[in-house]
Formats: structure tokens, sequence, C-alpha cells
């Protein structure tokens, strides 16, 4: 099966692909087990499930390959076996198929950990196990692959830039996961995905898990705005419940019906099942798709550039502030060349609240510069939220670093129409994904527009024939300043035949006046001329209040409004310094408040105040992971600083000890709580993942905290919290235990003996309340 | 006679909804409410029944007139019980015309949506067939439905007036193929 037949069939006729193994494997007694593990241990298991989806209707049979991908085994303990595991999924899933029609494609999916900054894993290093594994399916003959269950844009992209760097000529259907309100839990919003997507080389687009069909009829509503891709979908069987202690999925496949024909309706080609689902409702699907062919998608795209969390149209004007730039600055660029990026980051913080809409990045004089520069660079605008960037970078081989590990849609800045510019950095659109900047030039100035015309024909067609469609370009006319004696009315003219001709513009603003006075004056007015003859965008300096009023009247003029920046963009009390990661800013508050309060009210009432509310914005949904984790940084050498002023050389409110119990190796809740604790002024000792209750008790002997908190994520591992509690309670360490995760509720917590916290907006206050009490001390010996 | 997974007789919503006569499914506003309901409420009252004989061709078969002597002739029915078409009266009589109006829509669509399956698997087995027949269509008079139902097939649970053709439970429905 190659891409281009796949693609024939999904054009014709809607597939069905199988329904959920890790439910179905615990519903039949096999909770236990890694569920790629039964491939060795257990194949009989396998191929009964499997041949209950061909039979009930499939398409598309998955391998049982979910966790086989080399980084993931090795945390399970099963990295000896990774060859084994996938060429028996391949073997059984074809015995599975028998002489059926259905293909067999190689399912892979997260490798367990997240990608910095949320996580310890690299991106090449993920790239590399997905590569690993993708390559060693396709040599066992899969007809395909499909990736599923990614809650971290930057492990899809990874996985993507991993799987396709081994195996270019088989089908991709790409998946990520998302809440009912379509951010995913690294804050990434479905659409911020879809942009991605749509750029990267892979053939379907999709959403899976998390959601039953209902919630996911709106993911794919909003996906299907930035990407025309065929899409996948595959629901959970509604949420889970648990019942007798074990999580269970009731939603039956007439749960599934009324939904199929939402899906069809918004293109969807592929539809599957997954957690909680079973061959009825596989059946379900395949009897209401059956001979129905997918729907094309016939909307225009917007043209969008992503970071990892803020999305921003190209229209109806694009703003791209110019100063993260040395030229000229020596210490600016010494600062760079000693990788200190701080300026970097407060450039962009300072012109984010200017208004700018994405970032143009020039790190100055590459010859001085390594590859891991580009890296870092654009690690730490992710770290901090930042605005979508412009990679202005000259050299492909930096260039390609920085869009390889850039989390989001760039813009690439820039393509002059030159066979090996063209070709080089081509290559990283198709790779990597994003915009690009195309100069209207070859080797040398066009003389004329219309022989800038001409150029810029050939650079949109040579990026068309190697599938970068002309609504990925901007095209730069190049201004030349007035002060050379070059005609602006020829810049202009060429916007003008350029915004006929369909395509966006940008320009370097300050050209235009390079060299003469009253330089603001002349951006001015050429930035309303060239707004008037169709210029949708420039670097400029977006601080200039003359710029930006002539943009909005120039858009006026036109009947567009520039919609305004977003609330919390503007906040300037603490916690909008915290969310913004402008550590000056909060300094700045808390020394302020320090005239008037003494260092612990300062700490108690301003400090701790903001993370409280944070804590409640990130548990209602209102801010996600990145902001949390930032303003948990931000906060905490504040902290530090207020503890020591006040003469305290220990943390303000106490330590709190977290471990994810045996058998459970999840571990993103317990940093969520970990980080809110942290910005709250607590000591946090995170002791790890998959921790037998003896290690635990040793630890919590060694390091006597206030308070312990124990996550369990799956329903297999929740009773480990209370085989922990009891064990704490015979060794007779009696620090009072916090139980939570996906898995816990207040009843089983309670019963257990161990306090319950619902999510992480309570955390803080259940922590203060229990070092409150006259048990909260630290553990007994 | 066997009785079949639940699941053969979900419907897809688009018919359900353009036999309730709206103009194409709604994806969103009040209509998904009553959605969910009316597909769990139909699973929850719906036991389906299902015959099906395939005969080799002789002259005391009952055939459209448009029928030229087939090779043999599948003959089917289908019904979802008795229990719908209790609550479907119901809800009329409680003045709930709506529940009651979709809910019967839905049940039409759920017998159609059991023979649409069994015509997908005949035809696997059978091969080249005629298109799918009901009495009352293309030259079968509506009072074949009780002799078929008499003659060749086992579902006890349903019975037709052999004046009026019309069955018992209302959602049923018997069905032929004729195979080259």
């Amino acid at each position: 099966m190659n891409r281009t037949e796949f693609a024939e069939i999904i054009k014709k006729r809607v597939l069905t692909l199988d329904g959920a193994y890790g439910s179905e494997f615990f519903k039949l007694g096999y909770g236990e087990h890694c569920t790629d593990e039964l491939n060795l241990s257990h194949p009989q298991v396998v191929l009964d499930l499997q041949k209950k989806y061909v039979q009930a209707g499939a398409d598309i049979l998955l391998s049982n390959s979910f966790n086989a991908n080399p980084l993931k085994l090795q945390k399970l303990g099963l990295q000896e076996s990774f060859e084994q595991i996938n060429k028996q999924a391949v073997k059984i899933g074809r015995q599975a198929i028998g002489k059926r029609k259905c293909m067999l494609f190689g399912n892979l999916s997260s490798c367990g950990d997240y990608l910095v900054p949320f996580g310890e894993a690299d991106f090449d290093e993920v790239a590399e196990s997905f590569a690993a594994q993708a390559k060693l399916l396709a040599e066992l003959g899969v007809d395909g692959f499909v990736l599923e269950t990614i809650s971290d844009l930057a492990e899809y992209k990874a996985a993507v830039v991993g799987i396709r760097s081994v195996c270019a000529d088989l089908p991709l259907v790409a998946q990520m996961t998302f809440e009912a309100d379509g951010v995913c839990t690294t804050g990434s919003r479905v659409e911020i995905f879809a942009a991605l997507a749509q750029d990267l080389d892979i053939d379907v687009v999709g959403v899976n898990c998390s959601t039953g069909p209902e919630q996911m009829v709106e993911n794919i509503k909003r996906l299907r705005k930035y990407t025309d891709k065929p899409l996948s979908v595959e629901p959970n069987a509604g949420d889970p419940v648990l019942r007798d202690g074990s999580l269970l999925y009731l939603d039956g496949p007439e749960c599934f019906a009324p939904y199929i024909a939402d899906f069809l309706e918004m293109g969807v080609a592929i539809v599957g099942g997954c957690c909680g689902t079973d061959d009825r409702h596989i059946a379900t699907i395949k009897q209401l798709t059956v001979g129905k062919k997918p729907k094309m998608c016939s909307e225009k795209l917007s043209q969008v550039l992503t970071s990892r969390t803020v999305l921003v149209e190209v229209d109806p004007f694009l703003k791209i502030a110019e100063r993260i730039n040395p030229a000229g600055n020596e210490k600016f660029q010494n600062e760079i060349t000693a990788f200190d990026f701080e300026r970097v980051k407060k450039l962009a913080l300072s012109q984010a609240r200017e208004g700018a809409d994405i970032l143009d990045v020039n790190l100055g004089i590459e010859k001085i510069l390594q590859k891991e520069h580009f890296r870092r660079v654009v690690c730490a605008l992710d770290k901090m939220n930042s605005l979508p960037v412009s990679l202005d970078v000259q050299s492909s081989k930096n260039m390609e670093i920085a869009a390889r590990h850039y989390i989001g849609r760039p813009l690439l800045n820039s393509i002059r129409v030159t066979a090996k510019s063209l070709e080089n950095k081509t290559k990283i659109l198709q790779k990597y994904g994003g915009m690009v900047v195309l100069l209207a030039m070859d080797k040398k100035f066009p003389r004329s527009v219309e022989e800038a015309l001409q150029i810029v024909e050939q650079g949109v067609d040579y990026l068309q024939q190697h599938g970068i469609e002309s609504q990925r370009v901007l095209v730069d006319p190049l201004l030349n300043s007035i002060a050379t004696g070059s005609l602006p009315e020829n810049s202009l003219r060429l916007i003008s035949k350029l915004h006929e001709r369909g395509l966006k513009t940008t320009c370097g603003l300050s050209n235009i006046s390079f060299g003469m006075p009253s330089r603001a004056a002349i951006e001015t007015a050429f930035l309303a001329q060239g707004i008037g003859a169709g210029l949708s965008s420039a670097i400029m300096e977006v601080g200039k209040t003359e710029l930006k009023d002539a943009i909005t009247g120039a858009l006026y003029l036109q009947g567009k409004k520039l919609t305004l920046s977003s609330e919390s963009e503007k906040r300037v009390d603490l916690t909008g310094a915290l969310l913004q990661g402008d550590a000056e800013l909060a300094s700045k508050l808390v020394t302020e408040a320090l005239e008037s309060k003494s260092a612990l009210e300062v700490a108690e009432q301003e400090l701790a105040h903001s993370m409280r509310e944070i804590g409640q914005l990130f548990a209602h949904k209102k801010i996600y992971l990145p902001e949390l984790m930032l303003a948990s940084q931000t906060a905490e050498p504040l902290f530090g600083m207020l503890t020591e002023d006040a003469g305290q050389s220990a943390p303000r409110h106490g330590s709190v000890m977290l471990a994810t119990v045996k058998g459970d190796i999840h571990s993103i809740g317990k940093q969520i709580i970990g980080t809110i604790l942290k910005g709250a002024g607590f000591e946090v000792i995170d002791i790890g993942q998959d921790l037998d209750k003896e290690v635990i008790a040793s630890k919590v002997r060694e390091h006597r905290p206030n308070i312990l908190g124990l996550s369990a994520m799956m329903t297999t591992t929740v009773g480990q919290v209370e085989a922990t509690k009891s064990y704490l309670a015979e060794q007779g360490l009696n620090c009072p235990v916090i139980a939570g995760g996906a898995s816990m509720t207040k009843d089983l917590a309670e019963s257990y003996g161990c306090h319950y916290c619902k999510d992480a907006s309570d955390v803080v206050e259940v922590c203060k309340g229990l070092v409150a009490t006259p048990t909260g001390g630290k553990a007994n010996q | 006679m066997a009785i079949i997974s639940k699941h053969w007789a979900l419907p897809d919503w688009q018919s359900v909804a353009a036999r309730a006569g709206m103009n194409r499914a709604r994806t969103s506003g009040g209509w998904d409410d009553y959605k969910q309901w009316v597909y769990a409420e139909g699973y929850a009252l719906v036991e389906p029944r299902l015959n099906s004989t395939t005969l080799e061709y002789r002259d005391d078969l009952i055939l459209p007139t448009s029928f030229t002597q087939p090779r043999a002739v599948s003959y089917f029915a289908a019904t979802l019980g008795a229990e719908i078409d209790q609550r479907i009266n119901d809800y009329f009589q409680q003045g709930q015309d709506l529940k009651g109006f979709l809910l019967d829509s839905w049940g039409s669509q759920a017998v159609e949506q059991i023979l649409r399956w069994w015509d997908r698997v005949l035809r696997r087995a059978y091969g080249k067939g005629t298109i799918r027949f009901s009495p009352g269509y293309k030259g079968l008079e509506i009072t074949a439905n009780g002799k078929i139902l008499e003659r060749f097939l086992d579902l006890p649970e349903v019975v037709a007036d052999s004046q009026t053709g019309i069955m018992l439970p209302r959602k049923s429905c018997v069905a032929l193929i004729g195979w080259e």
C-alpha cells in the first residue's frame, strides 16, 4: 500500500478503524500486563480481540504495538523485547486478518514522557525512538501507520519527523488527544495542532481519546477550519466511571451512532474507537459508514502562524516585531554568543505588550554562532509561551535546527529565488512546516517591477511544485531606502500587483527611511500607502504609536479592524506578571509591596495569593500547563527572596513529598501539583513514579515531609495507594497523605484514610490546612 | 428465528432526521439533546429479531411481478419487538408528540437498518441479485406480508393482518431478494 493508493481509497469511501485494546484487555483480566507484552505472553488473547474487530468490519486493524517504542519499553523494563514485541504484533495482526480485506497499520504512541520544557525527553531522542519503531514496522510489512494518543505538540512533531525520516512511502494517520474544550494538556489548541499538521508530511490528521463522540464533534469542527487534509476520529466510549475500584467506560454503540453523520458531514474519512469501545462500536461505525464517500473540504483555510500556545492570523495585518536583532549592538551580540538569552526573552515580552503579532528573531552574525544557539533560543521562547516567531536565519543548516525544534507553525525568513536557496529551504518547509518569506530577487535585485514579478512567479511555481502552496508564502518586495534615490512608487506598484495576484506581502519597513531624517514620518506614510496597495504585513518597530495608528487608520479605510490583544496579555498586576514570566515586573511589584508590608505578609498576601489565583485559572482551564509552569518558575525565586528577608531558612509553608505508586508510570498530574505547590511556597520533594511502598516509606523516613502526596492514574494502581498508606502506618510513619490522580475519588481516598485533592485548584488550601493542624508536623518516626 | 445484537439496529442520524422531516442532520443547538435521547431510548427498548430463509425457485414462491424466474429467493423479516410500539403510543397519549414522533422515526429507520445489514450479508453469500423488495412496492401486494411470514419464515413475534398487511409489532418489516 503506497500513499497514492491510500489517498485514492479514502477519496472513495469512509474507512472503519478498529477499537480499544487496553480497556478490552483490562475487561478480560489482563489489566496488570503491559498490553504490548501480551503479544509474547498471551498471543491468543490479542488474536481473539483483533479477530473480533476484523469480523466487525474494520478496514484498518492496528498492530498491538501502542507502547512498543524503545523509550517507552525502556520505562517498562521491556527494552530487550523491542523487536520481538513488534514482530509478534505484526504477525498476530496478519493472522487475525487472514484472507479478509483489511489493512494492517502499525500503531505508535507516546514515549511516555513529555518533551522539554514540560518533561525530560529530548526532541531528537524522541524522534529517534519513533523512527526505530516505524522502521521495524515498515520492514515487517505494515500497510501504514497510525500515530495516536499524543498530548504534546512537541512529541507529535518529533513523532512525525522521526517516522518520515525512515519511511516516506507509507500512509501516516497522525492524531493528537484533546480535552473536551479543544486544548491538550500541554496547552496547544486544536487549531494550532491543525495549522502544524496541515504542513507536516502526513496523510490524515485526526483526534482520538480523552472524550466521547459528542465532544469530539466540536473538536473536529475546529480542526477542519485549519486543515483541508482528510480527517480521522477515534472517540472514547464516553467518560470513564469508577465502579468497585475499576474504571469503566459505559457508553454503548447507541452513544456513538448519533454522531457518525456529524463526522461524515465534516469530512472525516476514517472513524474508529478508542478507550472503552469494542467490536459492537466498530460494527456500528461500519454499518453507518459503509458505502459513504468522504466529503471533501471546500473551505478556504486561514493563513496563520503559531507558537505552541498562540495562534495569529495574517489577516488583516501582521505586525512583525523587529527588535530581537543584535545588529549594531555588540553587547547584545556577545550575550547571544554566550548563550545568554535573557535580553531576547525580555524583548519578546516587551514587544508582545506593545502589540506585536509575531516576533522576528535574528541572532546576528551567524558565523560566530553554533547550531545550538538556534535550538536553544527557540526552546527558550517556547518555554515562555512567546508569540509565534519569524525565524530570521540566513544559513540553511541553522534554519533547519531552528525549524526542527520550533513548536508550532513559524515563519521562515527567508528564501531567495535561487536554485540553492529554494532547494534547501523548501526541504525544511516540507519536513517541519511553516509559512515562508519569499524575497522578490534572485542572485541580483530586479531592475523593474515586471522583472520582480517574474522572479516571484518562478519562486512560487517552484514552491508549489514541491507541495508548498502559495497560501504559505509572504512575498517581500524588498524596500530600498529613498535615500538611495529608489522610488517608493515602484515598491507600492509591486505590492499592488502581488495583491492582485492573491499573494500576501511583507516588508522590512525601516529600510525605506534608512539614512533619512524624520524616519518615523516616512515609515508611517509608506505604511499607510502600502496597506492601501494591499500590503499584508511589515517587520517594524511595533512600539511606535504613529505606526500602529497608521495601520489602524489604513485598515479602517478598507473597512477592516485590527483585533485587540487578549485580556491576559494586558494584565500588569502580579498575577499577570507571573503568567507572562516577567520576573522583572514581578520583582518590582513585590518590592513595592514590601514598602508597606512585611516580607511574610507579601509572601502570603501577594505572592501566594497570586499563585492560588493561577491555580484556580488552571483548574478552570483559563490557562494551561505552559503558563502554569512559567508562573511557578517566576514565583519560586521571589518566595526564596521573601523568606530570606524574613530571616527564615526553611520554606514558608513546609514540605510536600510527591510520588506515583507502584505499577504507574504517569507523572504529569504529579508535576502539575508540584509546580503549584512550589509556586505557593512549599518545598516539594518529588521522588518519582512506579515506586514500591517500601521505597516510599524509606524516603518519608529520610526526608520527614509534612505531607505525602500519592498519585494513581490507572484503575489498576488505585489499590496501591491503600497498600502504601497501610504500610506507612505499620511503619509508624503517620504524616498526612493526600491521594490524587485520574482514578482517585473523594470516597475512595477517604476510605483509605487519605485526604483528597480534587484538582490543582484546591491543593494549596488542603496542604496549608494540613500543615496548620497538629498532625501536620513532620512524619513521626 | 434469531435474536440479533441491538447495535445492528442503530440507524444513522441523517436518515432519522430525514424521516422526521428535517432538511438535514443538525449538528448543534437544541436537537443535540433530542438526538442523544432518542438513541438512548430506542436502544434500551428494542429487542431485535431476524429470520431469513433462502429457497430454490419453485412455482409456489411469492414474488413481485417483475421477477423473471430467479435461481433462488431469500425471504427475511425483522422486528424491533413490541416495547418500542408501546412507548411511542405512550408518548402520544401523554401529549409528548415530539418525543413520540422522533422515536417513531428512529424505530422505522432501525428496522430498515437491520434489513440493510442483512441485505449485505446475503449478497456476500449469494452474489448478484435483484434489488431488495418489500410487499407494498414494485408489483407485490402489501398483503403478501402475512403470507410470506406464514409460509416461509419463523418469526412468531410478528403477525400481519390478512386484509391490510399491517404488521404487529409496528416496527417490523418483510423483504425479499431474488438471486440470478
